[in-house]
């Protein structure tokens, strides 16, 4: 069921010939699903239904954005030529989807659902990286990117067009190397988590200032860049890379720890949970289980009605949940790889990606696992983030 | 059963005869073709010939341990100590070749996994020595019921092998090492015979625990853990084989990362055995035993990866080099570059896919 595709590593390519072998959609069935179902099923009522969506791939090859309808299912993928990293949607457009390269990233693109069609590609600036995120300001139109520059190593928040693309200028992170970064509630505030690390420039991952790292978390008016807030963790070895917001602007967080710049094995909290105006509250848990996180959170999401912060520890193969207001541990999951996460359109299940293409469901009331709907896609190796999108109920045939 | 591999060559093999009775269906002549039947079977015989021995070997060996435990405290004797302290040897060496298989039974409960009651070391190289002491010394000195829920509420710093090796090889008083200060201390205070006894039967019981899910009910399922895991059903959805290799991984880059030979067994000196037990382990599951035939590394040769085999024989020799040397940061390197042939080498000759890499974070 693998699909194979023509595409060249994008190191070895020009970026004509990268243009020409991006972009390629393939089409991968579920196990046991006849091409004959899936025709009559993808032609009819397919906007009526959830995706999912998410960076996916292990190889030039087939690194792409990937996307299923779980309640048919089938599996897409649009090939990008680059490792992707963060996906966001659009919030008036919602079949607009972006993927953001896994930095140091050049590239983004924008697909549109539900047939996966290459809306956009757009390149970064000179002298600057993409750093993996992105996230679109209240009213949709323009795109902030999570960004760095190459000269200096200062967090960017990049601004564009979110029509075309087109650079529009772009403002301070007030930190080192910015990565998830959100629109608060208010529709103008940004939150962004500036992980604080500086990478050597020939690989783009290796750490050069394990010593003075400077992670930070920031609030910044989208309209002006103007700082509003800035907080650190007492770890000055934590990074924090990933964050979600709650309706009542709970922002929750988590960190990635550089073990190789300490002296001791103690654990380190991962996870956290901050309001603006007020001091990060980490979030406990058991020494045990911090220890089998071996110091990486992978993605977060908050389940607005449950109050729910739920983290993915793909190193310590769990999924773990806390509550956003007692900051209690209420339970995980075991699941190989998982890192992806995100909540169902309809409230009732977290659910769960891995890099072996699987699917769980989480239900968000008990945090028990709903067995039945299990989905695996075996084309697929699902990334780092996930994100459901709903369309707008209508036929598309 | 779902096989984590995608075998992509088609090898026309020199060794036929070593597959072809595995693999059935084949004559003589016949090329022979590595499918995901033979890398079933491989997967297989490794946990029949490697890792179910080693399992029960060390429940056997723990309960050894709690009879010798016993007929000492009955009869305190230099001749019966030099037995416990022999069996606590073995039980230790028997560890030592199970610790590379931490999955299934031994690690299932992400909050409180039953190695660490075994083996307090292996959590984050923390050597809890100073804490066993203090709290024999309470057991000893205090009023409590020396009774068997007392030694199963304790914290895993304070059980396991550790405490069971500083019970039975120095006195509470002077850390005394000599047979004859030993045994009189357990003649004179009755106290420290309930400690070891107490201690040998929470080894012995959650070391039949674990033997008992993997041969018999894993975690009331009604299927041992060994047909779960050759079924490919394992809860959390890892492959048999990620987790066999991730395992090994694991392991190998915990003797490179903690000074293991500096702290383990320290008073019963056999740090070095007990590693060395451990790179044997390794090296019958990539070689396989006598009765094996398809091992990893048999199906590695038979693809043509035969560099990639002589990195991992060079890297077992200068392991053993290293412990016969007793040179631990020789030992380390070695430990390291092992790691990385279980992160390499080995997933490439038996065409296995591993996962996403998500080790440099993001």
């Amino acid at each position: 069921m693998k699909q194979h595709f023509t595409t060249l590593p994008l190191n070895k390519i020009n970026r004509r010939r990268f243009l020409r072998t991006l972009g390629v959609v393939s089409a991968s069935l579920p196990l046991g699903l006849s091409t004959e179902v899936w025709a009559k099923t993808s032609n009819s009522n397919i906007r009526n239904h959830e995706f999912l969506i998410s960076a996916q791939g292990n190889d030039n090859e087939h690194y792409g954005l990937g996307w299923i309808d779980p309640s048919i299912p089938f599996s897409r993928n649009l090939t990008s030529g680059f490792r992707g990293h963060g996906v966001a949607q659009h919030p008036h457009q919602p079949e607009r989807i972006i993927m953001m390269a896994r930095r140091p990233g050049q590239y983004g693109i924008e697909m549109t659902l539900p047939n996966g069609h290459l809306r956009e590609r757009f390149s970064n600036q000179e002298n600057r990286e993409f750093q993996g995120h992105a996230c679109f300001s209240g009213d949709g139109k323009i795109l902030f990117t999570s960004e760095m520059d190459t000269t200096n190593g200062e967090g960017k928040i990049g601004r564009r067009d979110a029509e075309t693309f087109a650079w529009l200028g772009e403002f301070d992170s007030y930190g080192i190397e910015p990565h998830e970064l959100k629109l608060m509630p208010d529709g103008i505030t940004l939150v962004i988590a500036n992980g604080g690390l500086l990478t050597d420039t020939t690989d783009g991952r290796t750490t050069t200032n394990l010593e003075s790292m400077n992670s930070s978390l920031v609030y910044i008016n989208s309209l002006t860049g103007e700082l509003i807030e800035r907080h650190k963790l007492a770890e000055s070895k934590a990074s924090i890379r990933h964050l979600d917001v709650a309706t009542d602007g709970s922002v929750a967080i988590s960190m990635q720890v550089q073990r190789q710049a300490l002296t001791h094995q103690e654990p380190i909290a991962l996870t956290a949970i901050h309001r603006q105006g007020q001091e990060i509250v980490l979030l406990d848990a058991p020494e045990t289980l911090l220890l089998n996180l071996q110091d990486y959170i992978g993605s977060v999401v908050v389940h607005n009605k449950e109050r729910i912060a739920a983290f993915t520890s793909p190193r310590g193969n769990l999924a773990l949940f806390w509550h956003c207001d007692t900051y209690q541990l209420l339970g995980y999951h075991a699941f190989h790889d998982v890192c992806g996460i995100t909540v169902s359109h309809d409230q009732r299940s977290f659910i769960l990606s891995n890099s072996n293409g699987e699917l769980r469901y989480i239900d968000a009331l008990t945090l028990q696992e709903q067995k039945q709907r299990r989905l695996e896609f075996n084309a697929m190796q699902w990334d780092n983030h996930l994100l459901s999108v709903a369309l707008p109920t209508e036929n598309n045939s | 059963m779902k096989i984590p591999v995608l075998i992509t060559r088609t090898v026309i093999a020199s060794a036929a005869t070593l597959l072809l009775a595995s693999c059935g269906g084949e004559r003589i002549n016949d090329p022979v073709t590595v499918t995901e039947g033979s890398l079933s079977t491989a997967i297989t015989q490794a946990l029949d010939y490697s890792v179910l021995p080693a399992v029960n070997v060390f429940n056997t060996a723990s309960n050894n341990l709690l009879s010798a435990s016993e007929a000492f405290c009955s009869a305190p004797s230099a001749s019966l100590l030099s037995n416990a302290q022999a069996q606590w040897k073995t039980t230790a060496t028997a560890w030592f070749r199970l610790a590379p298989y931490r999955f299934g039974p031994l690690n299932d409960d992400p909050v409180l996994p039953e190695y660490i009651y075994i083996d307090s070391l292996r959590l984050r190289g923390t050597d809890y020595t100073a804490t066993v002491r203090t709290d024999i010394e309470t057991a000893i000195s205090d009023s409590s019921t020396l009774d068997d829920a007392y030694f199963a509420a304790k914290n895993f710093q304070k059980v396991g092998l550790l405490a069971l090796e500083i019970t039975l090889f120095e006195t509470v008083d002077t850390k005394s090492t000599t047979t004859s200060d030993i045994v009189t201390e357990f003649t004179n205070t009755e106290r420290k015979c309930q400690v070891l006894t107490g201690l040998a039967t929470q080894l012995s019981n959650r070391a039949t625990r674990v033997s008992e899910q993997w041969n018999n009910d894993y975690d009331e399922t009604g299927n041992s853990y060994r047909t779960t895991f050759i079924a490919g059903e394992l809860s959390d959805g890892t492959e048999p084989l990620t987790l066999l290799i991730t395992s090994v991984q694991e392991y190998l880059d915990y003797l490179q990362q903690r000074d293991v030979v500096n702290i383990t067994a320290q008073k019963a000196g056999i740090a070095w055995p007990l590693v060395e037990a451990s790179i044997n382990e390794i090296e019958q599951l990539f070689s396989g035993t006598d009765t094996t035939t398809v091992s990893f590394r048999a199906l590695m040769q038979t693809s043509g990866y035969q560099s990639e085999i002589a990195a991992v024989d060079d890297n077992i020799q200068a392991a053993y080099d290293a412990i016969t040397a007793k040179d631990s940061v020789l030992f380390s390197v070695a430990a390291a570059a092992l790691d990385g042939n279980f992160k390499r080498e080995i997933p490439d000759g038996l065409e296995v896919e591993l996962g996403i890499n998500f080790t440099d974070g993001d």
